[in-house]
């Protein structure tokens, strides 16, 4: 597909915010979720070989990543996975042909669970960085 | 009485630019009728596609303010401008965007692709027998698709969807629309014929549910809704042919 075309996802003509920007929205935290796991990856390959170096630079990664900025940017993943699961659920169900007269409604259901799980998760990570 | 600008794309793919007109509209004035006012009265060069002017022919569908409307059903009281310019209500219309229409002139555009793809389902009744007389059906069975069959081929949904818009192969709406429609009536027995069809990776499975489509329609036949019972009985019809049951081929 031309990149071009791929604009056609933000020339949005929908008359509600749970369809054509949720579908926006779902691409384009499909893409960050994508770009995090190849970083994830590229972390995770500190640890070939890690036995012979003792593990030192694995070790100063994760002293790296457990400062504030991080922690902060982790909320925000969480907040874009959070998205993209409770919107892909909804997509599932709907794609079974359930719920889909009532599109608008379920979105704002699955959005509300979504948060509440953002804002738990969120807690919980960042009571245990205070504590560490 | 108040006077309003229409600026219409004029030209054609290899030259082509933005003209603005001026005509007075009243509280009843279609987006239809001002453009008949605008080649009556001030440029007769201009070129679209009306006929029923009663939202039936499917014929009139263009992009008004980047949205797709079928214009003789298209109020201006009832849509917001796209800008106010000096005082002055401005609506831009433009031809049907999308891979599956090809930009002739002015507002006219060549629906031969949409149409390639809605005949490639199949949309008609199949029988395997050769009945004589009426096919009954009960009021129940008709409601299950009744809705459906008020689709006027206006190209508004395909014009509207995003994935129709990035991927030309994509079947897009109506098509789908018009597979599930003849799949839901009691009397067609080809539904297995059409589900080979439309259970290709570019049919149902390619739409992801943005539902632009519905909120396109002018009929409000609900596309989206109907794509999705489509990938219900599309994935019945893989299980089935995996698994060698009767009913997948």
């Amino acid at each position: 597909m031309p990149l071009k075309d791929s604009l056609y996802w933000i020339k949005l003509k929908g008359k509600h915010l749970s369809d054509g920007i949720a579908f926006l929205f779902h691409r384009l935290t499909g893409l960050v979720i994508l770009l995090y796991l190849y970083i994830h990856f590229a972390a995770l390959s500190q640890l070939i070989g890690a036995q012979s170096t003792g593990g030192s630079n694995f070790k100063n990664f994760l002293k790296t990543v457990e400062s504030p900025p991080f922690v902060a940017l982790d909320i925000l993943l969480f907040l874009v996975i959070f998205y993209h699961g409770a919107n892909g659920i909804r997509l599932v169900i709907n794609e079974f042909g359930i719920g889909t007269k009532k599109r608008q409604l379920f979105f704002w259901i699955m959005m509300a669970l979504g948060i509440i799980g953002w804002i738990l998760l969120s807690y919980v990570v960042v009571n245990a960085f205070l504590h560490s | 009485m108040e006077n309003i600008i229409l600026r219409i794309k004029r030209g054609d793919p290899s030259h082509w630019e933005y003209k603005d007109y001026e005509i007075p509209i009243e509280k009843d004035t279609t987006v239809l009728d001002g453009l008949f006012y605008v080649r009556d009265n001030i440029d007769h060069s201009l070129s679209f596609r009306a006929s029923c002017r009663m939202e039936v022919c499917g014929s009139c569908a263009m992009m008004v303010n980047n949205f797709p409307r079928t214009t003789c059903s298209t109020l201006f009281s009832k849509i917001e401008p796209a800008k106010i310019e000096n005082g002055k209500k401005v609506f831009i219309i433009e031809p049907l965007q999308g891979a599956a229409f090809k930009w002739i002139r002015d507002l006219v555009v060549d629906f031969d692709e949409f149409f390639k793809k809605h005949e490639s389902v199949k949309p008609y009744l199949i029988r395997k027998d050769n009945p004589e007389g009426q096919l009954l059906q009960s009021p129940k069975e008709l409601k299950k698709y009744y809705i459906l069959t008020l689709c006027i081929k206006c190209g508004a949904c395909t014009a509207a969807c995003p994935i129709s818009n990035s991927d030309p192969n994509y079947l897009g709406p109506a098509a789908l629309t018009a597979a599930y429609r003849f799949n839901a009536d009691s009397r067609d027995q080809g539904k297995n014929l059409r589900l080979a069809i439309v259970s290709d990776p570019e049919g149902c499975w390619r739409c992801h549910f943005s539902s632009e489509c519905s909120n396109a329609c002018p009929k409000e036949i609900d596309p989206a809704t109907a794509i999705q019972k489509l990938k219900v009985q599309s994935a019945a019809y893989e299980l089935k042919k995996i698994f060698h049951i009767k009913g997948g081929e």
